[in-house]
């Protein structure tokens, strides 16, 4: 999971809050600070799913569940549903 | 029978076929599904709210304001308040972002202009923060766990408005607290049905999808109210999973058959570029005639994006229309002809005679300081346009001025406030503050006369958001300036604010006190800053006219942050 992890700050870094000055850790809120707004969810969900090979259900989630890196993991863990195809294994990590 | 002879919405609405579908709600990846309510199905539930209403005493023309989450429950609540003749009004839910001091806050402050008599939440709002609520002793907030039970139905006679009665008040922008309730009475809701559904062509086969809240006057008047008195069916998703999921309002368009949508200006933009492409050859869009850009500034480029996106997925060209509407006037003021052939008309205008002079110069659409300009369309049957001057001088057509707009389903004031209506409304013509022009009697809207910024469809005044960052201990009273830059990859404005700070030692502390204004914004108002620049003493351009001073800041920042420059080209001409 640590490289997943490394590369998910790296990619709220670089793609979504877009300052390199703002330190990232993977409990620093993203959502509930105003550092990630709620129309740049859509690209974390779609990176989470490409990432983890996984569909995430929308309804069951909600912007509470990507508040922080550290959230964004457990929910996928808990409730991405793994998609069949090879690098479906990340999700058991 | 036409719309306009009802007395009433709720005599409008009994005559819908009972057993006809109304609303289709999508709950995403639950279980079950879909929630499909007729029209005899979803006015028993609004009876149960209606009786509960009626137990805790509620009599006609008493307001209610409710809080719940997109959803029938809402309409339901909303509907049952109709029935007893008192006004409700719809608060935005709140979400996990929101400070719950500021709730309360904003909370006292709306049922306190609407002189409330009861506040509405839903089961599921959160405990702890109905629990700060409640703690205050305001008697007038319920919790509705059970619509209807406990009261008998049958022995209620349900309250029979006449056309000259509130039905019901929208909101007008403004932070939660400073929001103004627009009333609106049960004949001017029918009358601007009535000139809407003539100018859609609506037939009772029209299905409309919608993920907009239904605070907002599009989501309230276009998707629910319409289809409602109509007699249409409604598919419906929440905003939150619209947000995480923009092309599941494209998949329910294919598997109902949609026909009809509104969005505003961004999602076209949004929908273009946040669905996947594998995604876009499972939708089938071909039953679609009309997809409505209505409530941010139109722009060609974006409906351009969105056509060239979803063309391969049956997409008609002639059905991206264009509409120019305001809560004041119930919805529509303007909307572009649906004949299914015809585009709304774009002109292309040379960009410096517009900014300089006022007005328009025709030029090739190659050529290089060419602007699109894209139609609103014509006005609504019994709506009327026009523009004015700086003096209030009437202009001629293809000069750009205020618009203002007069119709027979222009609101009756704001809500309780003499004093905003006075400056609004005067001898039956509405000031609307956006600025636009007439072209061969079509409406062109180009911007607003005040720096109001509009960020996904949301109106903020940057007035609100600079007393909130002022109220931040190391910022500089008085010396803040909240703006909006065009952002060309969302297709919307992007909230910036710049603020001077007491003394340039905190700007070591940039970043903690970046934050702390950023939560600040946020909490109050719901929409993030892209941008907090913080700047030191003596920064801040001053003049004795706030207006002035904002258009000289926000050209200073883009001389520092040249960075920024790109993105404010589309907005130069505004």
């Amino acid at each position: 999971m640590e490289s997943e992890t490394a590369y998910l700050l790296d990619f709220l870094k670089n793609r979504v809050v877009k300052d390199q000055s703002v330190p990232l850790s993977v409990d620093t809120p993203l959502v509930s600070s105003g550092l990630v707004d709620s129309f740049a969810l859509v690209e974390v969900v779609l990176e989470l799913e490409r990432l983890f090979n996984c569909r995430l259900p929308i309804g069951r989630i909600g912007p509470q569940d990507m508040d922080t890196v550290a959230k964004m993991l457990d929910m996928v863990k808990k409730l991405g549903k793994l998609l069949v195809s090879p690098g479906a294994s990340r999700l058991s990590d | 029978m036409k719309l306009k002879d009802y007395k009433n919405l709720l005599d409008a609405i009994a005559a819908a076929p009972p057993d006809a579908p109304f609303v289709t709600m999508w709950h995403g990846d639950q279980t079950p599904e879909y929630e499909v309510l007729t029209f005899r199905e979803f006015m028993h539930l609004a009876q149960g709210y209606g009786s509960y209403y009626c137990l805790r005493g509620i009599r006609p023309g008493n307001t209610i304001v409710i809080a719940m989450p997109q959803g029938i429950p809402l309409m339901a609540a909303f509907v049952g308040a109709l029935l007893v003749g008192a006004v409700p009004s719809i608060l935005a839910y709140p979400t996990f972002k929101i400070d719950p001091e500021k709730y309360r806050h904003g909370l006292s402050g709306v049922t306190e202009n609407l002189k409330a008599s009861l506040v509405v939440f839903d089961e599921d709002f959160p405990q702890d923060l109905l629990e700060y609520l409640a703690s205050y002793g305001d008697e007038r907030l319920v919790q509705i766990k059970e619509p209807g039970a406990g009261g008998r139905q049958e022995e209620i006679t349900w309250h029979q408005p006449g056309p000259d009665d509130v039905a019901f008040l929208q909101h007008s922008s403004g932070t939660t607290g400073l929001q103004k309730g627009v009333a609106l009475t049960h004949g001017a809701v029918l009358r601007q049905l009535q000139a809407l559904s003539e100018s859609l062509h609506l037939t009772a086969r029209d299905r409309i999808v919608s993920w907009l809240p239904l605070y907002h006057d599009m989501g309230l008047i276009a998707c629910f109210i319409l289809p409602l008195v109509c007699h249409l069916q409604v598919i419906m998703e929440s905003p939150t999973y619209w947000v995480l999921r923009p092309g599941s309002m494209l998949h329910l368009a294919t598997k109902f058959q949609a026909t009809l949508c509104w969005l505003p200006n961004f999602s076209f933009q949004f929908l273009a570029r946040r669905v996947h492409p594998e995604e876009r050859g499972r939708l089938d869009l071909s039953s679609m005639r009309a997809i409505i850009n209505c409530s941010e500034r139109v722009r060609f480029q974006s409906m351009e994006e969105f056509y060239q996106a979803y063309r391969s997925s049956g997409l008609s060209r002639s059905a991206l229309q264009t509409s120019y509407a305001m809560a004041e006037n119930t919805f529509a003021v303007t909307q572009s002809r649906l004949d299914g052939t015809a585009l709304p008309t774009t002109i292309w205008v040379e960009s410096r005679t517009l900014k300089d002079s006022g007005r328009v110069k025709l030029v090739a659409n190659r050529s290089a300081d060419a602007l699109p300009l894209t139609s609103s369309g014509t006005c609504l049957v019994d709506n009327f346009v026009k523009i004015i001057g700086q003096k209030g001088e009437p202009l001629e057509e293809g000069h750009l001025g205020e618009i203002l707009v007069s119709s027979n389903s222009l609101f009756q004031g704001y809500y309780n406030r003499p004093d905003l209506t006075r400056k609004r409304l005067r001898a039956g013509w509405f000031r609307t503050g956006d600025t636009g022009l007439l072209w061969k009697g079509e409406l062109y809207v180009l911007g607003r006369l005040d720096d109001l910024i509009i960020v996904g469809g949301k109106n903020i005044y940057p007035h609100d958001i600079e007393e909130i960052v002022a109220s931040h201990p190391s910022v500089k009273d008085g010396r803040t300036v909240a703006l909006g830059l065009f952002n060309p990859e969302l297709g919307t404005q992007d909230l910036v604010i710049v603020a001077e700070v007491q003394n340039k030692g905190l700007l070591e502390h940039r970043l903690e006190i970046q934050n702390e204004i950023r939560r600040a914004i946020l909490g109050e108002i719901g929409v993030a800053p892209r941008s907090v620049y913080l700047v030191p003493p003596k920064w801040i351009v001053k003049s004795t006219s706030g207006k002035l001073a904002r258009s000289h800041n926000l050209e200073k920042l883009l001389m520092e942050n040249p960075a920024l420059r790109p993105a404010q080209k589309e907005s130069a001409s505004r």
